[in-house]
């Protein structure tokens, strides 16, 4: 019988009352919890209700019959089926089989038969059970293990970063200090600074390079290199310590192996200055002398034969496999000898087995050892891809079908004071250059003084309207040879106003409320595509220029607000406008003296404050001239930069004309 | 490989590293006109002004990892402008990545897919960045 911890739920399943009654005596009385259903619809509902470990069932049943119950029951449920069969069933064993039941028994039912075969399906399930569970501790412990090894390699390229970019400066200062005038003692001790320093660059190397092959992230390249230039600069690094050691060092290339050939370079030149670094360190007289040769070659690929061979101390055959280990030398009192951290020798045994070779040592203490390993490369040179010009013509053309954003002096001339905040900050916004006044003659006044490409001429004004308005500047433009237009902006839009419009002058019209898509639509019409009056606008410049958009500004709306709401944090009051400014002017004063007196870290601090608040204004033309100064401060150009904050300033100061427009009344 | 003339070489370092900047201004200063931007954003903005003022750079020193835009990002966007140009082939400007991540992949991605033209791996040494100028016919 089943080793049974918690009662075992069996349902038994028969239109024969008798039958159902039977079973459930004699199994509660082995032990098991017995629930009875007389059809396959009910047993089926129970299951629902509450799930069962076995269904005994017939086969014979009104209704669904015990073989569709089976498949039914081992498609949704967790539970083990026993068939029962009568003698005289029609059905094959196979079939109840294939149905997922875990066993038969033929009726009538021998009850000590039953039993035992329940026993054996019981034990048969814990079993199943018990593989299930561990496969998922198991692959639980899989998925932490994963992304505990992501999170290692995560760190490590961190790490890399972290620890390279000090020696960087390190490296760099003592490196610009030796080319300055230094007595002897003091080059001598900053050549040992730089000297230490390299090593120190070698074994952070070191420990990045084993990490990221233990973390799996080292990566095997294939591009083409030349064998020859490998070789020579893997050999380079040493001659001076070969020499000053008076060592022979050479190397020596087949004939019939290939120079060009299909590999990563790097590696390969890592594995050979390894193995020569060590040679050369680890040799106090003789020579270290290197050799290439095919191992075997077809069409496709070569296997080469690389060793280095010098009469060094050599190593014992005992360590001779060690040393390839991480963290091992041939020997402890080497250590104190020779140094090292012991990583090198079994990166290049990675390296060499990711180039599909392998890498072994014979020696003879006392007398020298020899370093070999092969590698696999490709020998066919490697297929260009086309030429990327083609493509890079084709959508050079896509491309300029973008149209740069104007760069437009705009005139507004609104009586209401809240649609000409809103107008003046949308044209900002989009790049535009606004002055509003709030009436025809203040707007005829500003148009003597100012150059503008375009008006915007609201129509209801008290006073002038803006007909007469429109009349007048028309007038004005002729006599001075001006080329402006005029755009009625108008809550109307009925035949006879725009008759009017046309006749006042004005070469188009927009329907309150409008967008500034509809306002550039109709600055298009009227101006021509691509007609920028008063700067060329440069192609690159809508790269950083807000993108027009399809928002409906809806004056009329706008209006009922307050001019916060309207604002929000999109807009800029003038009382930010002339705090930005204020701000701006006094920044510009210290500036100055920073200038004067060659700071470069005030200037600085001064320079990202204004290039803060141009950017609060959007004005990315005077945005572009504040980062001039900064690369020119960068630079220490000092001349320069005082004329360039003359620029500067004057871009601030034409906001200020702005302000003052704006509070202009006649 | 000056462009118009009479005008030295152009450079523009890119580099988040107050330090690492200095050193390579020392190291390039000698043989051309150098500006530095602090990052990717600067280091787009000081390409577009170069092309608008028509003295192009000829060589950029982009470090890939910084703040805001990052070095392949910022890469991605001057070989978009330059195409919108219409500048290509030999006119592009040249490219050297400069990363202390040792990780190739970071590396090559950047190398390879954004149109960089080389890269060096920091420390980056004087001769080892010079050696990279002759490659690229930059300085003989």
């Amino acid at each position: 019988m089943a080793q049974v911890t918690e009662p075992v739920h069996v349902l038994v399943v028969d239109d024969e009352a008798s039958v159902c009654k039977m079973l459930s005596i004699r199994l509660e009385f082995a032990g098991y919890r017995c629930r009875t259903a007389p059809d396959a619809e009910t047993a089926l509902r129970l299951l629902s209700e509450e799930k069962a470990d076995l269904i005994i069932t017939d086969i014979n049943m009104p209704g669904m019959d015990g073989i569709e119950l089976t498949r039914k029951v081992k498609s949704a449920f967790d539970s083990d089926v026993m068939v029962m069969t009568g003698q005289i069933e029609a059905y094959a064993y196979e079939e109840i089989m294939a149905a997922g039941a875990s066993d038969f028994i033929q009726k009538p039912v021998s009850t000590k038969e039953l039993i035992l075969r329940l026993g054996r399906v019981l034990r048969e399930r814990e079993l199943l059970r018990q593989q299930r569970e561990s496969l998922a501790v198991m692959r639980a412990a899989k998925d932490q293990a994963e992304s505990a090894n992501r999170a290692k390699s995560e760190f490590l390229a961190n790490m890399s970063h972290e620890l390279r970019t000090p020696m960087n400066g390190v490296m760099g200062m003592l490196h610009l200090t030796l080319d300055t005038p230094l007595s002897e003692e003091q080059r001598e001790y900053l050549s040992l600074a730089m000297s230490s320093a390299e090593i120190l660059l070698r074994h952070i190397d070191d420990i990045l390079d084993f990490s990221r092959i233990e973390a799996g992230k080292l990566g095997i390249e294939s591009v083409t290199m030349t064998l020859s230039a490998v070789m020579g600069s893997a050999i380079q690094p040493f001659v001076l310590q070969a020499g000053s050691k008076g060592l022979t060092l050479r190397y020596q290339v087949d004939p019939n192996v290939p120079n060009v050939l299909f590999g990563d370079p790097d590696r390969l030149r890592q594995v050979l200055m390894n193995l020569f670094g060590n040679a050369v360190k680890f040799t106090e007289t003789g020579r270290v002398e290197g050799a290439v040769k095919v191992v075997e070659k077809d069409s496709e690929s070569v296997l080469l034969h690389f060793q280095v061979l010098d009469t060094g101390i050599g190593v014992e055959q005992q360590h001779a496999e060690a040393i390839f280990n991480p963290f091992t030398q041939a020997d402890g009192s080497l250590t104190r000898r020779y140094g090292g951290m012991g990583l090198g020798l079994s990166i290049c045994k990675r390296l060499v087995e990711m180039m599909n070779g392998r890498i072994w040592v014979e020696s003879t203490p006392g007398k020298g050892s020899c370093f070999q390993f092969t590698a696999r490369f490709g020998v066919l040179p490697p297929q260009l891809s086309a030429s990327d010009k083609k493509a890079y013509t084709d959508e050079f053309k896509e491309e300029e079908a973008r149209r740069p954003e104007r760069d437009l002096n705009v005139l507004l001339v609104d009586d209401n004071n809240i649609s000409r905040q809103v107008g003046r900050d949308i044209l900002l916004k989009h790049g535009y250059r606004v002055t509003t006044v709030e009436n025809g003659t203040a707007g005829i006044e500003f148009f003597k003084r100012e150059r503008f490409d375009l008006v915007l001429m609201d129509l209801e004004m008290p006073d002038m309207d803006g007909y007469e308005a429109a009349r007048i500047i028309r007038h004005h433009a002729a006599s001075s040879g001006l080329q402006t237009s005029i755009i009625a902006l108008t809550a109307h839009v009925f035949e006879d106003v725009l008759e009017k419009c046309r006749e006042a002058g004005m070469e188009g019209h927009i329907a309150k409320p409008y967008s500034v898509a509809k306002l550039n639509k109709e600055i298009n019409r009227i101006m021509g595509p691509r007609v920028s009056c008063s700067e060329q606008a440069s192609p690159l410049n809508d790269l950083d220029s807000p993108k027009v958009s399809g928002v409906i500004i809806d004056l009329e709306k706008a209006i009922e607000k307050t001019p916060d709401e309207v604002s929000g944090e999109e807009t800029l009051l003038p009382e930010t406008l002339r705090d930005v400014l204020n701000q701006a002017l006094c920044l510009l004063d210290q500036l100055r003296l920073s200038i004067g007196a060659a700071s470069s870290g005030q200037a600085a601090a001064q320079l990202s404050g204004l290039k803060g608040l141009a950017g609060k204004l959007r004005a990315d033309v005077l945005v572009d001239e504040i980062f001039r100064l900064q690369l020119m401060v960068r630079k220490k150009e000092w001349a320069r930069c005082v004329s360039q904050v003359l620029t500067v300033e004057a871009g601030f100061e034409r906001f200020e004309t702005r302000t003052a427009g704006k509070e202009a009344t006649p | 490989m000056n462009n118009k003339g009479d005008t030295k070489m152009r450079m523009l370092i890119v580099e988040d590293d107050p330090i690492a900047q200095k050193v390579m201004f020392k190291y390039l200063s000698p043989h051309g006109d150098c500006d530095i931007a602090v990052d990717g954003e600067e280091a787009i903005r000081a390409f577009r002004l170069a092309q608008t003022d028509q003295r192009p750079y000829d060589l950029i020193l982009m470090d890939i990892m910084m703040p805001k835009v990052n070095g392949r990002e910022a890469l991605l966007q001057i070989r978009e402008m330059e195409k919108n140009l219409g500048v290509m082939g030999s006119s592009e400007v040249k490219v050297i990545m400069t990363t202390a991540l040792a990780d190739p992949k970071t590396v090559v991605d950047s190398y390879y897919r954004s149109g960089a033209t080389s890269y060096l791996v920091k420390p980056v040494e004087r001769e080892k960045l010079l050696d990279e100028l002759r490659n690229l016919k930059l300085i003989s």
